[in-house]
């Protein structure tokens, strides 16, 4: 596909992110018009699915709607979930192309969640993976990843917008979770690929935020203390982010530079990234980590 | 095509028709049966245009991505009524793949609320059908990728597929594409293969024994061999452009490559070398 189609098919991407519109579709004949759909919508059946695991199945969540195929069960009768996609035209690395019935999709590998039952109930399943080809998907899941591509580390291709987007919009799902790993575009998609150019290319850009200017006077290069937060560095080289006690317990966003990394109650602790061999002060100028608090 | 405009004007007619009524339940339940019994499509004109109204209903809310593709499409010289049956064509297609969940809701639920639900399923359905034939669009040349997929197990039924192949140009290349691979001998695709391939920037190793002059005629001969087949068919030089563009460069990846045109199979596959007997 050429980068100009590349282009054309991120703005297909955006466009059907779009819900419903107020204005009136234009038929054939523009005098006759069809019943409208608008107070048509559904209610959720109260019946549980009697096999919810290896189902399709289309959440819908504040915003948005969202497709992700059910893997296993989890603790407190949740379920594991990935997000899947029907443009395949993004596959990257972490992804796994799966075929179900007549539709393709990739599975990305990266963007996991726990859904509760009656949430998978609501929803709408559109498919149900026999248990056999479920066993494939999880076998590919495991060794998917494994080899990156070191090109792509541009997070304003359209590629990586679409990766960047497709983690937005599962934000709140993940968010749940306070002991998961974040999916941080630059960790994933620029240091990971690429560990040698990412924090080099952040530290050319003096302009940095002001909220972090004494950057340098930084000794320690396992902790590095910001206003809001500290950043720490364990012996296995995982970059944590621990909130300061005045913000624990309460409702914020974490930001990686102008990306929305999580967003819910902030814990104690969050794992920014696992084995990130790096000084923290050079994450942080990396990473350009800020927390803004949220209303309650 | 002809018949895509018949069915369209038909459409019309119906819409305009004053004794019809336009309850989205009728059009759901239309869309409903169709999934039960798809040769009904073919059999029951009010029905399929029940459907396809549903389908218009549905499409309201992807206005912005339906007109998005509607460009790309009229960019790449689709026509609106090709754009608009395929559409529906992937649209039976993709809820006949949801018919064993759909059937457990309709044991559960009451038949309007299936209803709403069978209308919800479709607007979903119909946005995952946009993005792929958006898709298709702008990358006609499918990349092989390595998929984990299911093994087919039973067969969406004849008189869907026969339809949908007539309604759609998209779909009319691909009937001729599956036509070729059965009724060709490799030798003929061969030769096919290396028309194709002798334009790329790396040639062709396919008739590397054989003179230009034979070359020229063997291309010409399998020119008319294909053009024959497409009248015998009733296809449009769009479905044989459509076809070479699209699907020959698949069918060629499954020649085995030959030498010369009178050399039988012991060929090995494309892009390996090959030891063949004359």
């Amino acid at each position: 596909m050429t980068s100009k189609d590349k282009e054309l098919l991120f703005e297909l991407y955006l466009s059907s992110l779009e819900g419903s519109s107020d204005y009136e579709f234009q038929l054939f004949l523009p005098t006759e018009e069809l019943p409208a759909d608008t107070n048509f919508s559904f209610e959720p059946s109260k019946c549980c699915q009697t096999s919810i695991i290896g189902s399709v199945v289309v959440i819908e969540t504040n915003e948005h709607d969202i497709c992700c195929l059910i893997t296993e069960e989890s603790e407190n009768n949740t379920f594991k979930a990935y997000k899947i996609s029907e443009f395949t035209g993004f596959a990257s690395e972490y992804d796994v192309r799966i075929k179900l019935g007549s539709s393709d999709y990739i599975l990305e590998t990266d963007n996991h969640f726990h859904v509760q039952e009656d949430e998978v109930s609501a929803g709408i399943i559109l498919n149900t993976v026999s248990p056999a080809h479920l066993a494939n998907i999880k076998e590919a899941i495991q060794i998917t990843g494994k080899t990156l591509n070191r090109h792509n580390t541009d997070l304003s291709s359209p590629d990586n917008k679409f990766r960047i987007i497709e983690h937005k919009l599962t934000l709140p799902l993940r968010s749940r979770q306070p002991l998961a790993v974040l999916w941080i575009p630059q960790v994933d998609l620029q240091y990971r690929r690429d560990p040698d150019s990412g924090p080099y290319m952040a530290a050319a850009d003096c302009g940095l935020d002001q909220a972090f200017s004494f950057l340098h006077a930084q000794q320690d290069e396992n902790v590095f203390y910001a206003r809001e937060f500290s950043l720490h560095k364990n012996e296995c080289h995982d970059l944590l982010l621990i909130p300061d006690a005045e913000f624990i317990s309460r409702k914020a966003e974490v930001r990686c530079g102008a990306v929305i990394v999580f967003r819910g109650v902030l814990p104690e602790s969050i794992t920014l990234a696992r084995f990130m061999p790096l000084p923290v002060f050079k994450a942080q100028q990396f990473l350009q980590i800020s927390i803004k608090l949220l209303q309650d | 095509m002809k018949e895509g405009i018949r069915f369209l004007r038909g459409y019309r007619a119906w819409l305009t028709d004053a004794s019809n009524t336009r309850e989205l339940g009728d059009y759901a339940e239309a869309m409903w049966q169709s999934l039960l019994e798809p040769a009904l499509l073919n059999q029951d004109k009010v029905m399929m245009y029940r459907a396809y109204a549903l389908m218009q209903v549905c499409l309201k809310s992807r206005r912005k991505q339906y007109l998005f593709i509607r460009d790309i499409a009229l960019r790449d010289q689709y026509s609106l009524q090709d754009l608009q049956l395929c559409l529906f064509g992937k649209l039976i297609q993709k809820l006949l793949d949801t018919l064993k969940s759909l059937q457990i809701k309709k044991q559960e639920l009451p038949t309007d609320d299936f209803h709403r639900y069978l209308f919800a399923v479709t607007r979903v359905v119909l946005g995952k059908c946009l993005a792929e034939l958006g898709e298709e669009i702008l990358s006609p040349s499918v990349e092989v990728q390595e998929l984990v997929s299911e093994p087919m197990c039973g067969s969406v039924p004849q008189s869907l597929e026969l339809m949908q192949y007539n309604i759609a140009l998209k779909t009319k290349a691909r009937l001729l594409a599956m036509q070729i691979k059965e009724n060709w001998q490799e030798r003929e695709l061969n030769v096919l293969c290396h028309d194709l391939e002798s334009r790329s920037e790396k040639g062709s190793i396919r008739l590397c024994d054989e003179s230009r002059d034979n070359v020229y005629q063997l291309h010409k001969r399998a020119r008319d061999r294909l053009k024959k087949t497409m009248a015998e068919q009733g296809f449009s030089e769009e479905v044989g452009r459509l076809f070479v563009g699209k699907h020959l460069k698949e069918l060629c990846q499954n020649c085995p490559v030959l030498p010369t045109y009178k050399s039988m199979q012991k060929a090995t596959a494309p892009g390996e070398s090959y030891d063949i007997e004359r």
